[in-house]
């Protein structure tokens, strides 16, 4: 039983890894708690990329013929694509949270919680994770609607590939909400930073050589494309397990640095 | 239990020579505090005296460049473990979720604090039943209202029984009955548990329910005593005109009927010895050559007390 009210003593505080694993639990539970809270809103940043897909693959499909790989087609090869999509729109609201939770007051409330600030990023990153694996798996049973199969799945490369890319965006999209002042600011770092990036990280057309092949290579989200259109596709499988690789090395980057800018400044824009 | 019983020789949390700037500006000078088990103490001041600094100092919002923080007698860094296990704080915007209910909140609060599981559960149900709001556990956050808000505000503080609580402006944007419930609250609190409280305000009905109070004003400290002591600074009546004329020609010719007089916005304050403030009244219409448009006779209050301290005005 719960002793009454009473100052304790400090022998009664939590150990410094309770106090971190508490506070990762509890950034990850609220991400959990706000998707039961909020589902339409959810679903709804999901359904915008299978609209996309929708539309662009069916408009796409009757001229896209992939050299090497005639047997593709565009809604099977946009597929991939799109699925990355779902997971950078789910990433960006969520973090754009964390602007609102400045303004709002929540966050002072988190960063005076004795765990370490690395906790309540890994919390948050977590409980992003979570969702996006719960929006994949409802995205991934269209599957055969795009002409694949779930029996050519290399599942041991999708599943590391979808959290490894929703870690690495979840982590930038941190960095850049603690770093900005306001909710406006983080939709037009969206628009021009972001939304490109997933432009031409070949989910909507393959590389075709020259400047903007480099620009896909430099391109972190090109690698998190390669991943999942490989896992999905047998013909493009292609070096899947070294941009695996790749892709945890700039997850792990991108967490790191998120975790850094947390510990940097106080909670408030800099 | 009385509070007087619960000081101890060991000050709960002392801070010294804090000071803080924005850019070239500086917002808190050589801020000292010494705070013991069972106390309140009041950090009175008008906006731009340096109270949230203080406050964002203590919480380890906002880095500190210079000064000390102790607990328990021993120095500590800035945000330390030790100091934020210590320490419970309320902001002046509540830090809980609108969307998620009132116990999801506290759930939450628990579990950054360590306590998980059933051991939270109980703290969460306990704390309820200490701010009066068990029965309305399971309604959403952003439903009630702004009183119930701050109670619960104060419960997620209290989850982890600190030795300390920290309020910033804790009364504003409450009601009447809020403010006297969320006072209750608060001095029961301290009674039961010894808790000793640190609170921003710029309420002269607020300052009263502390023991001690700091006087700020520019980011400096101007005097720390009791609220009957600072009170004790204006003692007297206090007639207040409200006038047509030039305020300083008015104050000029009422100067000789009183121990002071000051100017105060459109108004002129007269501060006369105890109980002579009726037979003045009289003689301040005959001085006039135009009588004031309202007159009123009152005892000082601590907002007179803190204008004729620090020339600001509270609020």
């Amino acid at each position: 039983m719960t002793p009454p009210l009473a100052t304790r003593s400090m022998s009664a505080s939590p150990s410094r890894s309770a106090a971190n694993l508490g506070l990762l639990f509890a950034m990850w539970h609220r991400e959990l708690l706000r998707l039961r809270r909020e589902p339409a809103r959810w679903i709804g940043i999901a359904a915008q990329p299978l609209l996309f897909w929708l539309i662009l693959g069916s408009g796409f499909a009757p001229s896209f013929q992939l050299s090497g790989a005639p047997q593709v087609t565009y809604t099977g090869f946009f597929f991939p694509g799109t699925l990355v999509m779902v997971v950078l729109f789910t990433a960006i609201f969520a973090t754009i949270t964390v602007i609102e939770d400045r303004t709002s007051g929540f966050l002072q409330g988190v960063l005076v919680a004795p765990g370490a600030r690395g906790a309540m990023v890994l919390g948050k990153v977590l409980g992003i994770t979570t969702t996006v694996a719960i929006q994949s798996a409802l995205f991934l049973a269209l599957l055969p609607l795009a002409g694949l199969q779930f029996g050519q799945v290399v599942w041991l490369a999708l599943v590391p590939g979808v959290v490894l890319t929703s870690v690495m965006l979840a982590s930038i999209g941190m960095l850049m909400a603690w770093r900005l002042p306001t909710s406006q600011s983080y939709h037009a770092i969206m628009s021009v930073v972001l939304l490109p990036m997933w432009v031409v990280s070949g989910a909507l057309f393959p590389p075709g050589g020259g400047t903007l092949e480099v620009i896909m290579m430099l391109n972190p989200l090109a690698h998190s494309v390669n991943v999942v259109r490989g896992a999905m596709l047998p013909e493009l499988r292609e070096g899947l397990w070294t941009e695996l690789g790749v892709l945890l090395a700039l997850a792990m980057v991108a967490l790191g640095l998120a975790t850094w800018a947390c510990q940097r400044a106080g909670g408030r824009p800099a | 239990m009385n509070a007087a019983t619960l000081a101890s020789a060991d000050p709960v949390l002392a801070l010294l020579n804090l000071s803080h700037s924005y850019g070239d500006r500086r917002v808190l000078d050589a801020f000292s505090l010494e705070l013991r088990a069972g106390e309140i103490v009041g950090l009175l001041g008008p906006n731009g005296s340096g109270k949230s600094t203080i406050i964002s100092l203590l919480a380890g919002l906002i880095p500190s460049r210079s000064g000390e923080f102790r607990v328990g007698g021993r120095r500590v860094e800035q945000a330390a473990r030790e100091l934020r296990e210590r320490l419970g704080v309320v902001f002046q915007a509540a830090s809980l979720d609108v969307r998620l209910s009132v116990r999801e909140n506290l759930r939450l609060a628990a579990a950054m604090r360590g306590l998980m599981g059933r051991v939270g559960a109980d703290r969460v149900e306990l704390m309820l039943d200490a701010v009066r709001l068990v029965d309305r556990g399971d309604e959403v956050v952003g439903k009630l209202s702004g009183g119930m808000r701050r109670r619960i505000d104060i419960a997620r503080a209290l989850l982890h029984q600190p030795e300390l609580l920290v309020l910033d402006e804790p009364s504003s944007g409450l009601d009447e009955r809020s403010f006297r419930d969320l006072w209750a609250t608060l001095l029961d609190l301290r009674d039961a548990t010894g808790l000793a409280i640190l609170v921003a305000t710029h309420r002269p009905d607020e300052a009263e329910h502390c023991g001690r109070l700091i006087v700020l004003a520019g980011g400096r400290t101007v005097a720390e005593l009791t609220p009957d002591a600072l009170r004790a600074r204006v003692d007297g009546d206090l007639v207040t005109l409200t006038v047509s004329a030039d305020a300083n020609d008015v104050a000029q010719r009422i100067a000789s009927l009183g121990d002071s007089v000051q100017v105060v916005g459109d108004a002129v304050q007269l501060r006369c010895p105890p109980g002579a403030g009726p037979a003045v009244i009289p003689r301040i219409f005959q001085v006039l050559p135009v009588a004031p448009l309202e007159v009123a006779l009152r005892r000082p209050s601590l907002a007179d007390a803190f204008y004729s301290l620090t020339g600001e005005q509270l609020g």
